[in-house]
């Protein structure tokens, strides 16, 4: 029995130190990608400050095909791209290249947003004082949207945990991963319970770390 | 012209133009239908002086404003500032000329996540100004819009007064030429408003700093500005030093903007009675305002004054004000007297003949 809860002790410490290991890297790069995007879908959009219409059709059309795509399905479909960018299509590292494909573009949505919501005549103010489009973007549109912003990176981060959880599915290991195999697939339901608990909590955790941080940041 | 020194209201410095806007059109285009905000307007500010746009809201004023430092480009027309042609202007040049021209909202505009200090310095890192350098210019433009202890406090803890403060002191961080005012004061309060724009006064007088605002307000005209133009569907229609506009108003537009703030008006039932004498409006200005002129009349003619109404207010710094008397004694004496009158430097109007 004592061997039963040591052995499911170190097997849920690998499945955590895992999903931490791939949601913590996806999020890193997808916020990397996801935040260029969000911020060229809000500046080219008619009226702004380097209003394009071509560009924010096509980008926001890429975007909405990438997102439409089941992550299941876009876990297989990029094989090739995850071979070619870290080398191999199974395990932890290559289960991270569809996680950015999945997240990023959701990123990308959820900047968007948030950098709509900033008043659009403090724009104008700077746009007054001389401020180049690369300054409005530095001085106003994030620091304006910094609360919110961090809002939008928590609910990804959560939405990544998720879909961590079918990375499984190449080898990708995880709390999810343990969930099923063991729990799902062998019918051991303290497994699955437990796997399910942790990933309660880490989601609660990380929700209200993410709430706590924008509240503190929001003075306006 | 000869109005303006004769009430004592300041020329501008040297006379010369500083905002020269010729024949300017706006045409807004919404699908197939077309709105003309701005019909061919004309405009010259002097250096120096506080230029007011009146009128009632959809008359183009704003985008007039707006158009001055092109955060809105006009159809057509000139726009000069510092004699520099702001409507041919693109990219750097443009923003290196909008940095000589501050401006301030209705709705203050400031960064709401960042300090107060925070929001006067970025226009000085903008500028390329070093931080040490920066912050003690801070300090000063603080200390000058009176906000000396609030460095630390966000906007969202500040009054809308405390607010338009900030936001003055951020435009007038660059040392600029022209501050450009879009309804200032509109969204505060009777009070509020009259220290701003004793603020705006006095920014005015001590940094020599040009200010073109626009209002809807007249009571903002009347406290502040040198000149100003009425504005009506989308051309100037009127234009004149601020004293004209209250003395003499031409327009329909002018009459009834100027009759609400001055409360200028004769009340009905003294016209509706009948006097024994004549009624005459006197109207006083300047100088004028605090002599002796009825006693005077009084002991020069044999004529009776009696007083029956009276108001006086300020247009800027000249005292402004009127008088309705009944003037009793032999005609040909109190024709005589009104000619005094008028000799004095009053304008006279007879209301009723006894």
């Amino acid at each position: 029995m004592d061997n039963h809860w040591a052995e499911l002790g170190s097997m849920l410490l690998q499945s955590l130190t895992e999903t931490a290991t791939m949601v913590s890297i996806s999020i890193v790069i997808s916020a990397l990608v996801g935040l260029p995007l969000g911020i060229i879908l809000v500046i080219t959009r008619e009226g702004h400050i380097a209003e394009n219409k071509w560009v924010h059709r096509l980008l926001g059309a890429l975007i909405n095909v990438l997102r439409s795509i089941p992550f299941i399905i876009l876990m297989v479909a990029i094989v090739p791209v995850t071979k070619a960018i870290v080398g191999t299509t199974i395990g932890t590292k290559a289960a991270i290249v569809p996680l950015v494909f999945y997240a990023g573009p959701y990123i990308g949505r959820l900047v968007e947003s948030s950098l709509m919501e900033v008043d659009k005549g403090v724009i104008e103010a700077f746009l007054a004082m001389g401020a180049s489009p690369l300054q409005i973007i530095w001085r106003v549109l994030l620091p304006e949207s910094i609360p919110s912003l961090i809002l939008g990176i928590t609910i990804a981060t959560v939405g990544l945990i998720g879909a961590s959880a079918m990375a499984g599915a190449i080898g990708g290991g995880g709390l999810g991963d343990l969930a099923i195999r063991y729990g799902y697939q062998q019918f051991e339901t303290d497994v699955m319970v437990i796997t399910v608990a942790v990933l309660v909590v880490l989601v609660q955790g990380i929700q209200t770390l993410g709430n706590l941080l924008a509240s503190r940041l929001r003075h306006g | 012209m000869c109005t303006r020194r004769k009430y004592g209201v300041r020329d501008g410095l040297g006379g010369s133009t500083l905002i020269e806007i010729k024949d300017l059109h706006k045409v807004y285009a919404f699908g197939e239908k077309q709105i003309e905000a701005l019909k061919g307007v004309n405009l010259r500010v002097e250096k120096g002086e506080i230029y007011g746009v009146v009128g009632s809201s959809g008359a183009g004023k704003s985008s007039l404003i707006r158009c001055v430092n092109l955060l809105e480009k006009p159809t057509s027309g000139q726009i000069r500032v510092g004699g520099l042609d702001i409507t041919s202007l693109k990219g750097a040049e443009l923003r290196d000329a909008r940095k000589r021209i501050g401006m301030i909202f209705q709705h203050f505009n400031l960064l709401s996540n960042k300090t107060v200090f925070h929001n006067v310095v970025v226009p000085l890192y903008l500028a390329g100004v070093g931080k040490k350098e920066a912050a003690q210019r801070v300090v000063d433009l603080l200390h000058l819009v009176n906000l000396d202890a609030k460095a630390n406090a966000y906007p969202g803890q500040l009054s809308g007064g405390q607010k338009q403060r900030v936001a003055i002191a951020r435009a007038l961080a660059t040392n600029p030429e022209v501050l450009l005012c879009d309804e200032a004061t509109s969204a505060l309060d009777p009070q509020t408003t009259d220290s701003i724009l004793q603020l705006l006064k006095e920014i005015n007088r001590t940094l020599g700093i040009t200010i073109l605002i626009i209002t809807h307000e007249m009571n903002v005209v009347r406290e502040i500005c040198d000149r100003v133009a009425v504005m009506e569907d989308g051309q100037i229609i009127e234009e004149g030093t601020v004293v004209e506009l209250f003395t003499m108003p031409r327009t329909e537009t002018a009459k009834a903007f100027t009759k609400a703030v001055m409360g200028d008006s004769v009340p009905d039932d003294l016209l509706n009675r009948s006097h024994a004498g004549q009624l005459v409006k006197i109207t006083f200005l300047g100088p004028h305002a605090s002599d002796p002129i009825l006693s005077t009349l009084s002991k020069r003619f044999p004529v009776y004054a009696n007083v029956l109404h009276g108001h006086i207010a300020k247009i800027k710094d000249v005292p402004f004000g009127i008088l309705v008397v009944e003037l009793t004694g032999e005609k040909d004496n109190i024709l005589a007297g009104i000619e005094f009158l008028n000799q004095q430097g009053m304008k006279t109007e007879v209301l009723q003949h006894g």
